[in-house]
């Protein structure tokens, strides 16, 4: 009778151990999502060979059409690479003479989709790539904002890293907050948050000051605060009009809504941002 | 240690169905139901116990901040415990009703979260019913297959048979 009694007052002791503790959640998601990539890792895989198979059922002058796209594209953007990199070697070398801290600049990580979650479809979703990948905590995840442009928007957060996964927290995750810049009134706020309903899907942005103008369509970026995030990444636009995207609260600040420019439905391919070591 | 390889199989194989499911938007109750049913071939211990860890499992892996799969899991052992004393256990085409239950109690609390948390309007309410429908209808199949397929599994392994839970529950 005692023996069930302590093996009771035990495994509740460890519910509410695990449950409430924020290390023992993290080792826990360590120890199994590690123990799970191989196996997931394999379905994403077969599904890439699938899609790779797809394209060879295409016809050979669209793929023909398609290389050569892809040649201009990589020229293109050869060419603005090299310009950006003479301009950031002129930047460095101004800052040195104004005795001002160096840029730390960023390196991309490719990841993709490992696996999501159905109910938390647009909050989380995990990636292929963990800490042995270089992939940090706090880091920025951005994804295309349209297929045929070569635009970028931020995604989210990576909340945690495991050996080789990571979860990801995306705008619309309450969890995930971002300093974030409205260039055309030079308000700054705090990303945190969203909501969505039938037709919308939007993030909040809180703490801006009350006494500037915030139009519909501001283009809303990263401010570049945190020393994870770069500054200058286009997360969204304050919503139109008829979804009142402008309210005050506490008589102090404003909260606008902003609609994500990324497509948080059809997530595939992702880039980290971390900082270069 | 063949009980606890078959156990860790039957759950393993669950939890990555379930996550393979759950990328392509479908909501799987796989797990619970393999928790029913090991609680019934098992005891009830056996059934907590696992359906913790198992939920536990679950929410870490989609990176939850609350937990309700444990305790939903927790209650799917009960109402297994229940069903073995009070239900039928031979017919497997009445399973459906378990199955259907099990999956109700195992969908409806993350699908109430999420929607409470980050979503609004009657549209998204209605979805959600939808989820929680086909969930319910999964449920309903998977847990009479499973049934059949483990203990055929089961027979030839010589382990306990789901559908002799109930004899053996009199003989003890």
């Amino acid at each position: 009778m005692l023996n069930k009694k302590i093996f009771y007052f035990v495994f509740i002791l460890l519910i509410i151990f695990i449950m409430i503790l924020p290390p023992s959640r993290k080792l826990i998601y360590n120890v199994v999502s590690d123990f799970y990539y191989p196996f997931m890792n394999l379905a994403l895989t077969a599904r890439n060979n699938i899609k790779k198979k797809s394209i060879t059922n295409k016809s050979k002058s669209f793929l023909i059409n398609e290389i050569y796209d892809l040649q201009r594209i990589n020229s293109e953007l050869s060419a603005a690479s090299s310009h950006l990199n003479t301009i950031l070697e002129e930047n460095n070398e101004l800052r040195k003479l104004l005795d001002l801290k160096k840029n730390p600049g960023y390196s991309y990580i490719f990841a993709q989709v490992l696996f999501r979650d159905p109910i938390e479809w647009f909050t989380q979703f995990t990636i292929n790539k963990g800490y042995l990948d270089g992939i940090e905590q706090g880091a920025v995840v951005v994804a295309k904002t349209d297929r045929n442009k070569n635009s970028f928007g931020v995604v989210g957060r990576i909340s945690s890293a495991s050996k080789h996964t990571a979860m990801v927290d995306t705008i619309i995750s309450n969890e995930c907050n971002i300093s974030v810049y409205i260039p055309s009134n030079g308000a700054t706020g705090i990303l945190s948050g969203g909501k969505r309903d039938s037709k919308n899907i939007w993030s909040k942005v809180s703490y801006l000051p009350r006494d500037l103008t915030y139009a519909p369509s501001s283009i809303v970026v990263t401010s570049g605060l945190n020393k994870l995030t770069p500054p200058d990444l286009f997360i969204g636009k304050i919503m139109d009009l008829k979804y009142s995207p402008i309210s005050v609260y506490n008589n102090l600040f404003i909260e606008a809504k902003i609609r994500p420019v990324v497509d948080l439905n059809h997530l595939n391919f992702i880039l980290v941002f971390v900082k270069k070591k | 240690m063949i009980h606890f390889a078959y156990i860790f199989l039957i759950l393993f194989f669950s939890i990555l169905i379930e996550l393979l499911f759950g990328s392509i938007g479908m909501l799987m109750p796989i797990t619970a139901v393999s928790i029913f049913y090991i609680t019934i071939v098992y005891n009830l211990k056996t059934g907590i116990c696992l359906g913790f860890i198992t939920g536990l499992f679950i929410n870490t892996l989609y990176g939850h901040y609350l937990f309700p799969a444990p305790l939903s899991l927790i209650i799917v052992s009960i109402l297994a415990f229940v069903w073995l004393h009070k239900g039928v256990l031979k017919n497997s085409s009445l399973q459906v009703i378990p199955g259907i239950i099990v999956s109700l109690v195992y969908s409806a609390p993350p699908l109430l979260i999420s929607y409470f948390a980050y979503e609004q309007g009657f549209m998204l309410l209605f979805y959600k019913l939808m989820i929680l429908l086909v969930s319910t209808f999964l449920g309903a199949i998977l847990l009479p297959t499973m049934i059949v397929i483990l203990d055929s599994i089961n027979s030839k392994i010589r382990l306990n048979l789901y559908q002799k839970a109930k004899e053996r529950l009199i003989e003890s």
